[in-house]
């Protein structure tokens, strides 16, 4: 493998060359070999991009100083910061001078230097800005932002329209900065799921902006094509077709949960990860789900519809195109337009009845509930949105299981109105998939959860499902023969049926290469028992680790999350001697510093 | 005068065993912290050696070996909790007390053993200590139900039959006192009493650093009844009467041995009686009886 310090290749090369090169037989390795020298020789220099990051080529000399375009993204699973890598490059290659950097690496004394300020921003959990977002977010916001009448500023905003605070970050940032003097060149964009198209139209306007004004300097380079360069052969439109080498339910007999772990074959797919990203695999909707919800409509299975100028019929679509499970705001809206039901107008007339009602529901309640619907197989289908993929937390380490890739699935069911309603994916992957047969994966990268270099130490907080990505991390570490020290924070319910992956961590104890591990069980006596308890219990010592430069990861549940840094700031207060507010500051600096790193969901 | 046989001394080196008791410092070992370990509901095997001195020891559950195994889950580790009850006697205060413990860390059952006591199955880890403490809570312990020592002291089951059986009784207890490991460490780490320390010889008097090479069994039988297999036993004592009064026993010896199967060297005796003590001497007689096994 090729690394940027084995090489003379920065980071997205690297990660180019790599992918491609997995692909290569040899014939055409040698090929590629002779060709290159041939042209070398030749005097024909093969261009190498220069290192992108923060370099502003000048490229006209003849005209006035080129002016400074900076892009901040706040990014959580990295989507944000492709997508702001990206147009950099692109405005970079039509001339600009352009800055592309994480809101974390922003140093806000910049603020008054900024010319042009492209702000691109995913939303976290109930609103939240993603973290390395979140003290820009907090000074923006905070009374120490300065005036910003100089700057000129767009915003695209990454979301999930299932989720009540819909792009809210975007939105927070777009109206600040507005407050804050600065004048929009381009009306904010707000992009669900299926992001690429709406964010390639954003940045269209933005660039037209840009070099339709005047005070911006253009060089004479033409614009090269501005379509989305996807760094993954495989993604959601063409997904790898993973067969399934292994199923297990991790979980005992007599345990409330049930946890899957999956393993994949990856053989000949090229297909490459990094500890901490995360598959997401397309699931399939429930037969008898589909089967109900279409004799509900009083549809025939069998009629077609059209689906992205594609004609398939209304089971197929269903089944394996449209989203069904999940009720979101805006969808229940959208039904409102094909009934007259007295109840449904009712019910989303109060934003809290609706919020209480889509919770844990689905289409079927809704068709059966507030019928008539006037509406047709086609407008039907046209509501919804299509079927997105989930995401996994990759709980194994190429190195370790080349050519494989692991995840840690746990199982939902819940009961409403007396019915019982399934995970889509995870039940899909419990109760529909078995060895051998194949499952519609991709992968999804996760720049910000990253292990650091061999020798600093780390601290693991992941119960339940949480505790996937430090598998992967566990295994790396010791096929890397890290020097590092790991130590693990895990909980679930009862130690007897649920301690997932028991063995492999007693074994890694026992080598040596998991230094310390802190398991918390909530149901095993009488008070509840959190990882957070477990953290306080060693609060010293977890200090210590902190001073010695560790990096703190936490996985899991968002609720767990916001515990644990509250158990954070408390052990940093008590134990470093620091008032409330020094201790969000170390949080923050920890933060910056990418020593605090977050895979929340 | 009878010609003295000198038994040749044993070949090799100390078993394992042997060694583990005598680092062990007086049935210490790692036992305390092997059971605050949260990570694991097993303890290792040293310590488990240990644990049979403390009348318990780790099982898994066999039928879910594989499964488990499977599922990347240690198995199913739980201890076995044997009573040290001489005579196999409870009040009716205790017998309720075990009921309770039975369903409250068990598995719900109550064995009876063939030596007159009781045992608890599917005591999990975090719960051994209570169970231990409550156990003790109604007079009784464990001290010594498994293990190289002197093991549960058999009698006569009623001791209301008469007073001479009531008699008989009481002296199963006194031997069974006598005859207890010295060590503090069950009540260290059950109990929470305070750690002595203290390494002399002196801990244990009669077993010494080492204990016994294996498990040493007394029974008592009051003719006409042998409800105890009288021959069967490492000590058999026979109850003599006189004049509706006891005044002594017929002493057997033999038993197990310490018999060790597919080592021909070592086999079981049917008891011999080799001659009357009076009921004052019977409990020295015992320990010294005990000390030839020791050595």
């Amino acid at each position: 493998m090729l690394e940027v310090n084995n090489s003379p290749f920065n980071e997205k090369q690297v990660q180019q060359l790599n992918e491609l090169l997995a692909t290569l037989t040899t014939q055409q390795k040698i090929w590629l070999t002779g060709f290159l020298s041939a042209s070398v020789a030749s005097g024909t220099v093969v261009e190498v991009p220069k290192a992108t990051q923060g370099e502003a080529a000048p490229i006209a000399t003849n005209e006035p100083v080129s002016k400074n375009i900076t892009i901040l993204y706040g990014s959580q699973t990295g989507n944000a910061q492709k997508l702001a890598e990206n147009f950099g490059e692109q405005l970079k290659n039509v001339g600009f001078d352009v800055t592309v950097q994480s809101m974390s690496d922003f140093k806000t004394n910049g603020l008054k230097k900024l010319q042009y300020l492209l702000v691109i921003a995913s939303t976290h959990g109930e609103g939240e800005p993603p973290d390395n977002a979140i003290s820009f977010h907090s000074f923006l916001h905070g009374k120490r932002a300065p005036k910003l009448e100089h700057v000129k500023f767009a915003v695209l905003s990454l979301g999930d329209s299932s989720y009540e605070y819909f792009c809210q970050t975007g939105k927070d940032f777009d109206a600040q900065l507005e407050k804050l003097g600065a004048e929009r060149i381009v009306e904010r964009v707000d992009c669900d799921l299926d992001y690429a198209e709406p964010a390639e139209k954003w940045f269209e306007a933005v660039k037209e902006k840009l070099q339709g004004d005047s005070s911006v300097q253009l060089s004479h380079q033409e614009a090269t094509a501005t379509v989305l360069q996807e760094t993954v052969t495989y993604n959601r439109k063409n997904p790898f077709s993973a067969e399934i080498i292994e199923k297990i339910n991790l979980n005992a007999e007599g345990s409330n949960k049930e946890t899957i772990h999956l393993e994949l074959s990856l053989e000949n797919s090229g297909i490459t990860f990094e500890p901490g990203d995360s598959l997401a695999i397309i699931p399939i909707n429930n037969e008898n789900l589909v089967h109900s919800l279409i004799s509900a409509l009083k549809f025939d299975a069998t009629t077609n519809v059209v689906i992205d100028g594609e004609s398939i019929t209304l089971e197929e679509a269903l089944t394996k195109v449209l989203e069904i499970t999940l009720l979101t705001k805006p969808l229940m809206r959208k039904l409102a337009d094909y009934t007259e039901n007295k109840e449904f107008h009712k019910l989303i007339s109060d934003e809290e009845s609706v919020k209480a009602y889509i919770f844990g529901r689905d289409l079927l309640d809704v068709v059966e509930t507030f019928g008539p619907f006037k509406w047709d197989a086609q407008s039907f289908v046209n509501l919804l949105r299509k079927m997105p993929a989930r995401q996994y937390s990759i709980s194994s380490s190429l190195s370790a299981y080349p050519e494989e890739v692991h995840v840690t699935v746990g199982v939902v069911r819940y009961e409403v109105d007396e019915r019982e309603r399934l995970g889509v994916c995870s039940t899909y992957i419990a109760d529909q998939l078995e060895v051998g047969d194949k499952v519609q994966v991709y992968i999804q990268q996760n720049p910000n959860f990253r292990l650091p270099n061999d020798e600093t130490p780390i601290i693991m907080i992941g119960p339940g499902t949480g505790v996937a990505p430090f598998r992967s991390f566990i295994q790396e570490r010791e096929e890397r023969g890290a020097t590092g020290e790991n130590w693990l924070f895990f909980g679930d319910q009862h130690f007897v049926t649920d301690f997932l992956y028991q063995k492999e961590w007693l074994d890694y104890l026992k080598s040596g290469v998991l230094t310390k591990m802190d398991v918390a069980f909530s149901r095993d006596q009488p008070e509840k028992v959190y990882v957070q308890h477990k953290m306080l219990k060693r609060s010293a010592e977890l200090y210590e680790w902190l001073e010695r430069g560790a990096v703190v990861y936490v996985c899991g549940d968002k609720g767990m999350a916001k515990d644990v840094e509250a158990t954070l700031l408390q052990i940093i207060e008590k134990e470093g001697n620091k008032t409330e507010e020094e201790a969000k500051e170390y949080i923050e600096k920890l933060r910056s510093e990418k020593r605090y790193q977050r895979d929340v969901y | 005068m009878t010609k003295k046989v000198v038994l040749p001394p044993q070949e090799g080196k100390p078993s394992d065993v042997e060694e583990m008791k005598a680092a062990s410092n007086y049935l210490r070992g790692t036992l305390e912290q092997s059971m605050q370990d949260e990570l694991t509901s097993g303890i290792p095997d040293l310590d488990n050696r240990l644990m049979k001195f403390h009348g318990s020891y780790l099982q898994d559950d066999r039928d879910q070996r594989l499964e488990r195994e499977r599922k990347k889950l240690e198995p199913a580790y739980q201890f076995m909790v044997r009573l040290r009850m001489p005579a196999g006697v409870a009040t009716s205060k205790q017998w309720l007390k075990l009921d309770e413990l039975a369903d409250k860390y068990g598995n719900g059952s109550i064995k009876l053993t063939t030596r007159q006591t009781i045992q608890f199955h599917g005591i999990l880890k975090w719960n051994m200590k209570k169970h231990m403490q409550e156990i003790n809570s109604v007079l009784l312990d464990t001290i010594a139900a498994c293990g190289d020592v002197n093991r549960n002291v058999m009698c006569n089951a009623n001791p209301y039959q008469s007073n001479l059986h009531r008699e008989v009784s009481d002296i199963a207890s006194q031997i069974s006192q006598h005859l207890l490991p010295r060590t503090n460490a069950y009540y260290e780490i059950w109990l929470d009493h305070e750690k002595v320390v203290d390494t002399q010889e002196e801990q244990e008097p009669i077993y010494g650093a080492l204990y016994l090479p294996r498990k040493f069994k007394i029974g008592i039988a009051v003719p006409p009844a042998n409800d105890v297999d009288v021959f069967s036993q490492d000590i058999g004592l026979i109850a003599v009467v006189e004049k509706d009064e006891l005044i002594g026993f017929n002493v057997a010896i033999g038993g197990g041995m310490g018999m060790t199967h597919g080592d021909t060297k070592t086999y079981p005796q049917l008891a011999r009686v080799i001659g009357f003590v009076a009921k004052e001497k019977i409990v020295d007689v015992c320990e010294k009886i005990m000390t030839v096994q020791r050595d």
